[in-house]
């Protein structure tokens, strides 16, 4: 019975150990600014809290590319895509890793995206 | 007294007795021929060089009473051995001489009383080397002359005849052969200083000359009578008064004088002359055959007249004063490249040349006259100054029967031509003409009338059936200042022009008139003015005609006010009842007016820059028929300013099936935006009462296709048609659109359009313009669904497409819509959408959107009303497909009273969670916000009150139909809280009972950051949708 009650416990003091981690983890906001390349998909940050995106397998080129504005607080990575047509839609995601070559994150719905620095 | 007379008679006859007796003795015993013979014999010898033969010479008395002479018989002089035919020079039967004895020996003066030559012939022959039978005569004696001087003086010459007198003459080297026969001549005068009056009288000379070959005159008959003349030696004149001369009996009345050598060379004459009545044949017959063969005239008959007087030298440098009259009457002509024989030929001339006033010359047809079988020519004319600035004046006429004339068409020019032609010219112009130049100082004007004419060729046919023709050159009366070359008023009762196969039109009771500068001119530009006023003008091509009532108009070409280099086109045209038909479609026009002004500048090549035009143009209650459009498109009202920078659509109006347009505006920039100077800008408003979008879709479906038949019919026709619009938008012509981007030239909008309608590539907005259209549409119908006030702007603007604000109100909702559609590059499309619905029903809005069930499923459960909004925006390829990687969206949902259906999710969740079974579930309010990202579609966490459960639904959906969807159980009859996750897709859902994760969601004091975040982007989200909505204009 013991043994039967340790597994779902050790889950569950794991899992809140984990957020805790996640909740703490500070990353540099300037590692960010920068191209970033993942297959087809590209993502170019300003320092000034602005980007845009772009996939080339559409045929969109870089000077075609959508704009956002980001921000990074510790590990939370929010992107407000700027709608031309008026509105936005906004994307968060949790960092994870984040590197002058690497960039990770993931969102609510535990999707990962890894990209590297191209430029 | 009786004894006086008895012894007088006696006396006087013993005298005569005695004398002639005395003369009896002289003649028959002194002066008998045996003894006169020997003694001429050898004068003749002595002073003729040639042989001469005399046969006998005898004093005459009795024949020559009283005057004795000599007559010499039987006189021949011979020249042989040179060549000549015959070698005698000259003979005659008889020659007999009488003098006046008695003043000779008193007087020394020769008075010759008669000569009479009788049965003579001379004959002159010249070799081919220049060798004559004469040569002896005329030859001069070497050395000094030794000829005693003349002690006697030539007196008179009483009378002078010659009998029957041949002459030959040939000159074999000058190809000169000439004779004259039965000559016969008087003479008798008086002589002078070397001069010689008196008479002269010619006849029954039979006359022939040949010369190089041709004959000149073959026995023809000349005739002279003088009554009164002389010649002067010395001056080498010739005096005549009334000197009648004929060659084969046409005679010439000559008077006056002639001198050679006067004035240096030349010949002074001082002549009156008259003919009457010359037969020209005759007179033809005068001229050698080989000179009249190269002119084909075949016949010519009629009378010449002329009288008339020279006077004056000629010379090479000098004219005489001439003052000739010629009249022709009753003339014919039988010419080789006349098909007809020219009759009645009657003229009247006047030939007048004043060498010291030459200004004055002239030659002047009084009139002139001929006829044809069918036609007939009348004329006059004028032409001044002949030796300086000559200048011709004419009038003519002529009725004229066109048939007659076919022949003078050149061959292999295929032209059939008929009818009658009546006219009069009349005109002037200067000569000599330069070639290929309008002549000088012309004027022409003249009218003519046409009756039955027709022209045709092989194709083409020109006919008239009554037609008035006035032209005037210069016009005196021009309408414009360089329109006074020439001007043309033409009138018909009815005018056909067609080419077979090709084109039919006809005018009835048309009227021209043409004004025009002088088109040869080379410099300066061309001038036209034109104006038409017809009753009717139809015409037809292939399928296509047009027809138009009273059409009443007028056109002019001038060059441009300021800068003469360039063409000014002006016009206007107005007309009744115009109706134009191609297929089966046609357009019928009730009033049609235009008005133009248009400037043309031809160091332009685009269209737009050659011709830069301003005017009007107003359409009243017109029609428009398109083939596979069941009803007809009405046209009210049109009325459009246009000038090179702006078109103004001052009024139009349109109906189409239950649908009435008006369309208001400005274009402009026009001209700016063709040369590339500016972006062409336009402002319009359109206004409907009624737009019947549905039946507006279904007649359009498929413009462009180009399949016949292919046009979608309307919703009450489609039953034939059960594909209805599937041939709108195919996958080969996904645009549809007539003008799809060249995407070779996807810059400059000014060739931006390809000259194909092939379809191929999306629909490119055009670059450079920035054109607005304000909607006020009252009543719009789709099916059964009906739209109000359809408010709002559609701005196409630099390669933007913006339907800005539009707002409606539906049964289902007040709606607005924005909507943008770039085209950055073909394969590169910009499609954006902001769409906000006020309380709309929701299955009404899942009807109209259909694309939203995909996007959010769940919205299928719900039934009930709420409010809408969403904005959308991605790149679409070439063929519209979404780029997804561009896909953006945001929307928000509010709903109150909503009713839960049993849809299928949900179905699944009420089982699982154990709902109480009734028919319909309320929901009492629904918020709930989404994004779309890619290919991503997040459901913001939502609270959904349902039965009696709260739960609180977030997830995502994706475009490949999978999903992640987490439900909260906040509140319920249960003791515990719960969550439900639902993943996997809609063939194979997965459950999974969990921890409730937004169980603290709507509890502010136990919400954690990430439903914070979360609720801030709802919240951001619904803010930025509602900014979009603008108030209703």
């Amino acid at each position: 019975m013991k043994k039967l009650l340790f597994f779902p416990v050790a889950a569950i003091v794991a899992g809140l150990m984990l957020v805790s981690c996640e909740k703490d983890e500070v990353f540099d906001e300037s590692l960010l600014v920068g191209r970033w390349n993942s297959g087809t998909l590209y993502y170019r940050y300003f320092a000034n809290g602005t980007g845009y995106t772009w996939d080339e397998k559409d045929d969109v080129r870089e000077d075609e590319a959508q704009h956002f504005t980001w921000t990074l607080q510790g590990a939370s990575l929010t992107h407000i895509h700027i709608m031309e047509i008026g509105g936005s839609v906004p994307k968060y995601y949790t960092v994870t890793e984040l590197t002058s070559g690497t960039l990770r994150y993931r969102d609510v719905f535990f999707k990962s995206f890894s990209f590297s620095r191209v430029g | 007294m009786r004894r006086f007379f008895k012894l007088f008679f006696i006396a006087l006859g013993t005298f005569f007795l005695l004398l002639l007796v005395s003369a009896s003795i002289l003649v028959w015993i002194v002066f008998t021929p045996a003894r006169l013979t020997p003694l001429i014999r050898s004068q003749a010898d002595k002073h003729i060089p040639y042989l001469t033969e005399i046969g006998e010479v005898e004093l005459t008395l009795f024949s020559t009473f009283p005057q004795f002479g000599i007559r010499v018989n039987g006189l021949s002089v011979i020249s042989p051995g040179t060549g000549s035919p015959s070698d005698t020079l000259a003979r005659a039967d008889a020659i007999t001489g009488v003098i006046d004895a008695k003043a000779f020996w008193k007087d020394r003066r020769l008075t010759i009383c008669n000569f009479i030559l009788s049965n003579g012939s001379v004959n002159i022959f010249s070799d081919s080397l220049g060798h004559t039978n004469f040569g002896l005569l005329i030859s001069e004696p070497a050395g000094p002359d030794n000829s005693p001087e003349r002690e006697w003086d030539l007196a008179s010459l009483n009378n002078a005849e010659i009998n029957n007198l041949s002459f030959s003459y040939t000159d074999l080297a000058a190809g000169i052969s000439s004779s004259i026969s039965g000559l016969s001549a008087k003479m008798a005068g008086d002589f002078g200083d070397e001069s010689f009056t008196g008479s002269l009288s010619l006849s029954n000379a039979i006359v022939s000359v040949k010369y190089g070959g041709h004959d000149y005159l073959d026995n023809a008959g000349i005739k002279i009578s003088t009554p009164e003349g002389g010649i002067m030696l010395k001056r080498n004149r010739l005096l005549l008064k009334e000197v009648f001369a004929s060659i084969n009996d046409l005679g010439i009345l000559l008077t006056g004088s002639v001198e050679n050598g006067a004035e240096g060379n030349g010949v002074a004459a001082d002549l009156d002359f008259r003919l009457s009545d010359w037969e020209i044949g005759e007179a033809m017959a005068l001229v050698p055959p080989a000179y009249l063969a190269g002119y084909g005239i075949a016949s010519a008959s009629g009378e010449i007249s002329s009288s008339g007087i020279i006077r004056g030298v000629i010379n090479g440098s000098q004219r005489p004063f001439a003052d000739i009259d010629l009249a022709l009457a009753r003339g014919a002509l039988e010419y080789d490249g006349l098909p007809f024989r020219l009759n009645g030929v009657n003229g009247e001339f006047r030939f007048y040349f004043d060498p010291s006033g030459e200004s004055v010359s002239y030659i002047h047809a009084g009139f002139f006259e001929a006829r044809t079988p069918s036609s007939r020519f009348t004329g006059s004319g004028r032409l001044n100054n002949l030796f300086s600035a000559m200048h011709f004046d004419f009038s003519a006429g002529g009725d004229i029967l066109a048939d007659e004339f076919v022949s003078f068409i050149p061959d292999g020019i295929e032209i059939d031509i008929s009818g009658r032609v009546r006219g009069q010219v009349r005109g002037g112009f200067a000569m000599p003409v330069p070639p290929g130049k309008v002549p000088g100082d012309m004027r022409i004007s003249g009218t003519a009338s046409l009756s039955g004419f027709r022209l045709a060729n092989d194709s083409i046919t020109i006919a008239a059936g009554s037609a008035g023709l006035d032209f005037s050159m210069p016009d005196t009366d021009p309408s414009g200042v360089n329109t006074g070359f020439a001007s043309v008023k033409i009138s018909a009762d009815t005018l056909l022009a067609s080419k077979t196969g090709d084109f039919r039109t006809f005018i009835k009771n048309g009227h021209f008139y043409i004004e025009m500068s002088d088109i040869t001119d080379t410099i300066l530009q061309p001038s036209f003015f034109f104006t038409f006023s017809n009753d009717s003008v139809w015409a037809e091509r292939d399928t296509m005609s047009i027809a138009i009532n009273k059409p009443l108009g007028w056109f002019s070409l001038t060059p441009a006010p300021g800068d003469e280099a360039r063409q000014h086109l002006s016009g206007a045209c107005h007309g009744y009842n115009l109706q134009a038909r191609t297929g089966h479609s046609s357009v019928i026009v009730e009033d049609i007016n235009i008005h133009a002004d248009i400037i043309n500048d031809d160091s332009r090549e685009d269209i737009f820059l050659k011709w830069l035009a301003t005017g009007v143009v107003e359409m009243k209650n017109g029609s428009v028929k398109l083939a596979g459009f069941p009803d007809p498109l009405s046209i009210p009202s049109v009325r459009m300013d246009f000038e090179p920078e702006n078109f103004i659509l001052q009024e139009s109006k349109f109906i189409v099936g239950q649908s009435d347009f008006g369309l208001a505006g400005e274009l402009s920039n026009v001209l700016s935006f063709f040369r590339g100077d500016s972006i062409l800008r336009g402002d319009f408003s359109l206004e409907s009462g009624k737009t019947d979008l549905a039946y507006l879709m279904a007649i359009s479906s498929g413009l462009g296709a180009g399949t016949e038949g292919s046009g979608a019919k309307p919703p009450h026709d489609n039953a034939d048609n059960p594909n209805g619009a599937k041939n709108s938008n195919s996958a080969d012509n996904p645009n549809g659109a007539k003008n799809s981007y060249n995407a070779d030239n996807p810059n400059g909008a000014k060739n931006s359009y390809s000259a194909d309608n092939s379809g191929n590539g999306p629909y490119m907005v055009p670059l450079g313009v920035d054109i607005a259209l304000r909607t006020d549409v009252r009543k719009a119908f789709f099916g059964a669904d009906t739209a109000s006030n359809i408010l709002g702007r559609v701005h196409v603007n630099d390669g933007i497409l913006l339907l800005d604000a539009l707002t409606f109100t539906t049964p289902a909702a007040d709606m607005q819509l924005t909507a943008m559609y770039r085209t950055p590059r073909k394969n590169h499309i910009y499609l954006g959408l902001d769409y906000h619905l006020m309380d709309v029903e929701i299955s009404r809005l899942l009807k109209m959107l259909p694309d939203l069930d995909t996007l959010m499923p769940m919205l299928r459960s719900f039934e009930g009303s709420g409010e809408f909004h969403i904005a959308v925006e991605t790149y679409l390829d070439s063929l519209y497909n979404v780029k997804k990687s561009t896909l953006r969206g945001a929307s928000s949902i509010r709903g109150q009273d909503l009713v839960l259906m049993d849809g299928e999710t949900f179905g699944e969740i009420a089982r699982t969670l154990r709902f109480t079974r009734q028919a319909k579930n309320r929901v009492d309010s629904l918020s709930a916000e989404f994004t779309i990202f890619r290919e991503e579609i997040d459901v913001y966490p939502f609270l959904m009150v349902m039965d009696r459960y709260k739960v609180v639904i977030g997830g995502r959906h994706n475009l490949d139909m999978s999903f992640d969807y987490h439900i909260s159980l906040v509140e319920s009859p249960l003791p515990i809280r719960m969550g439900v996750n639902i993943a996997g897709n809609m063939d194979r859902m997965q459950y999974q009972l969990t921890m409730p994760r937004y169980a603290e969601f709507y509890r502010p004091a136990s919400r954690r950051a990430v439903e914070s975040r979360q609720l801030e982007f709802r919240k951001m989200i619904r803010e930025a949708l509602l900014d979009n909505i603008r108030e209703q204009e």
